[in-house]
């Protein structure tokens, strides 16, 4: 078991379940392989534990979330609305998680970042739990990390 | 209480001077470094001032940075280097700048973006400075504060034509 794995999945489920009414379960699956646009949103936590939590998935689920989120249809869901739909899904994630972690510490303003070509990196942090859900045949990904000298977190988007 | 342009351009110099050995002067005119790859590093910042900060620039200058601060030759530099190059300079610059914010507040571990093609924003975030410096090369640099705020949020947008 990783380090707050279970809390990961709790609230994770709970917070699809919650929010927008969506079944979600862990899979063993990789986020967005093949030819997709993907968007990584992520808070980070400062204080008593340093680290950051990442949600990640492919751009046309992220939008499947934004139109519940806001209850619009999906062809109308604007990037904006994308980038805060998933800003406020880590947000709660966030904040759910930091109740087990050591006090006092403070989770940052949500950043997004989305596109085809594009390495994110995290020097200074290490992966120390990632959890992959499904939510009907589509993937995504919560990943928790902690400040450390270990290998730093790296996450590459490519297409050729 | 907010972070004035005159303290963010004697920061940003004092960091370049005394750790890359490089004189850097502030300009008006934006090199958009067009088609070419950009970094972007930045440091969230939270307690009784809550923002960001970001340094952006090309990766063919941030190759220059990465060079000076390791003391390698530019042609051996890699993208991790680049990109703890670039975390360490945003660390720096937000440590420093901290001191002109109201108290307590903490500072994130950086995070580094770099690539041909992506949208990085901060939904919770208002863009209230921005300063462009240049350092001999031709090539442009920038040094932004964004506050948080729930109007206008920030984007970068880097895209090939």
């Amino acid at each position: 078991m990783e380090f707050l794995e279970e809390q990961i999945v709790k609230v994770t489920e709970d917070v699809w379940k919650r929010v927008m009414g969506l079944e979600i379960k862990v899979a063993d699956e990789d986020v967005g392989s093949g030819e997709k646009e993907l968007i990584a949103s992520f808070i980070q936590i400062m204080g008593s534990w340093d680290g950051t939590v990442i949600l990640d998935c492919d751009k046309e689920f992220s939008r499947l979330l934004a139109s519940l989120i806001f209850n619009m249809p999906k062809e109308e869901v604007s990037d904006e609305e994308i980038w805060d739909a998933l800003g406020e899904l880590v947000n709660i994630i966030a904040g759910n998680l930091k109740a087990h972690l050591p006090q006092p510490c403070y989770i940052s303003l949500p950043a997004t970042v989305g596109g085809w070509d594009y390495m994110l990196r995290f020097p200074g942090s290490h992966e120390v739990s990632q959890v992959v859900f499904e939510c009907g045949f589509q993937f995504f990904g919560v990943t928790l990390l902690k400040q450390g000298e270990s290998a730093p977190f790296t996450k590459v988007v490519k297409h050729s | 209480m907010q972070i004035t342009e005159d303290q963010i351009v004697i920061v940003t110099k004092d960091v370049w001077n005394t750790v890359l050995s490089l004189e850097i002067k502030t300009i008006k005119n934006v090199d958009a470094g067009k088609d070419q790859k950009r970094v972007a590093s930045f440091i969230q910042i939270m307690g009784n001032w809550e923002g960001s900060i970001i340094l952006d620039c090309t990766q063919h200058l941030s190759k220059l940075f990465a060079s000076k601060m390791f003391g390698m030759p530019l042609d051996e530099i890699r993208d991790e280097e680049i990109m703890d190059a670039l975390g360490e300079l945003i660390n720096i610059v937000a440590g420093n700048l901290r001191a002109f914010l109201p108290q307590p507040c903490q500072l994130s571990l950086p995070a580094v973006i770099d690539g041909w093609d992506y949208t990085l924003s901060f939904p919770g975030g208002k863009g209230v400075n921005q300063i462009l410096f240049e350092c001999g090369t031709g090539q442009s640099f920038g040094i932004t504060i964004l506050k948080q705020s729930e109007s206008e949020p920030f984007s970068k947008v880097v895209k090939p034509t």
